[in-house]
């Protein structure tokens, strides 16, 4: 069944079988976004995702599905993420500067090229980081990044081509065929 | 070992490489319950999914009162208002001869069809609720 049958479902008979089948497809990605926002904290990652799909539950009648459902749900985990933030500021100073968490699953910790790679992101800036997130780990488009993180799509396309750029730079010692 | 200058001639490959690196970076996450969770917390009536009646009634209200206030604010008397209501009097008398007419009511008919077409899934749920 697809996301649009399943949001249907869930609107017209307040089915929530149907919008538990929702979160499970798309629990990964939200999660992972978070953890990539919070810098790897994942029990906040996992507070704000809970908070995204009860939002999402809430919203629904308000998903038009102009856009993707997945990148929906994204946009309401940023919103969230961004209030924690502001909370967090009232309380507790926050380096802004300070970069995000890259997601590399530790099971590939072991790989020379893996821990090179996590260490080369390391150095990019904090939008850099979300830009390759938000493209490669969460394969959306140019312009759904922008419509998500209210970007003017050059800044996109810019930080996109900037951080590879980097990371190739930073890699270049790095040659796999020799 | 020489290193390979991912800026030189194989620049394509090693971006594509390095494109697939970056998304083999994303590790799946299982559920372990979370999605029960969320299913826990959900509110009990999802009073959202549907406008409520209240807000639409607050809407008319506010846009009745509005209109009613631009009339009083252009200083309409209160001949220009009696001209209007007589007005509108004399077109819904004259709408009574219209809604006898057999094409009229045809229309009327087609247009509650799609209508009752159109939102079947809700008055479905509405009558089995």
């Amino acid at each position: 069944m697809t996301d649009a049958e399943l949001i249907a479902r869930a609107l017209v008979t307040d089915d929530r079988a149907a919008f538990g089948l929702l979160v499970q497809r798309h629990q990964s990605a939200v999660r992972n976004f978070l953890r990539h926002l919070t810098r790897g904290d994942a029990a906040l990652a996992d507070d704000l995702a809970q908070e995204t799909f009860v939002q999402a539950w809430r919203g629904l009648a308000r998903f038009r599905g102009e856009a993707n459902f997945a990148t929906w749900l994204l946009g309401i985990a940023h919103n969230h993420w961004r209030n924690a933030r502001r909370r967090q500021r009232n309380h507790t100073p926050l380096d802004e500067t300070r970069e995000t968490e890259f997601a590399v699953p530790a099971t590939t910790g072991t790989s020379d090229l893996q821990h090179d790679l996590a260490a080369a992101l390391r150095e990019l800036s904090a939008d850099e980081q979300l830009a390759l997130h938000l493209g490669y780990q969460q394969g959306l488009s140019h312009g759904e990044i922008a419509a998500l993180l209210d970007w003017p799509l050059g800044t996109v396309k810019t930080h996109l081509a900037r951080s590879k750029e980097k990371l190739r730079h930073l890699l270049a010692a790095w040659n796999p065929q020799t | 070992m020489e290193p390979a200058d991912l800026n030189t001639s194989a620049n394509t490959n090693d971006d594509a490489r390095l494109e697939a690196l970056l998304r083999r970076a994303a590790p799946e996450l299982s559920d372990h319950g979370f999605s029960a969770r969320v299913l826990a917390a959900l509110p009990a009536v999802t009073e959202s999914h549907t406008p409520a009646l209240s807000r639409r009634l607050v809407v008319c209200i506010v846009g009745a009162g509005a209109g009613c206030g631009l009339v009083l604010w252009r200083g309409v008397s209160g001949t220009e208002l009696e001209s209007g209501a007589d007005r509108l009097g004399d077109a819904l008398v004259n709408l009574g001869p219209s809604l006898a007419d057999p094409l009229f009511t045809a229309a009327l008919g087609v247009t509650l069809f799609s209508l009752v077409v159109a939102f079947r899934a809700e008055l479905r749920h509405k009558l089995r609720s």
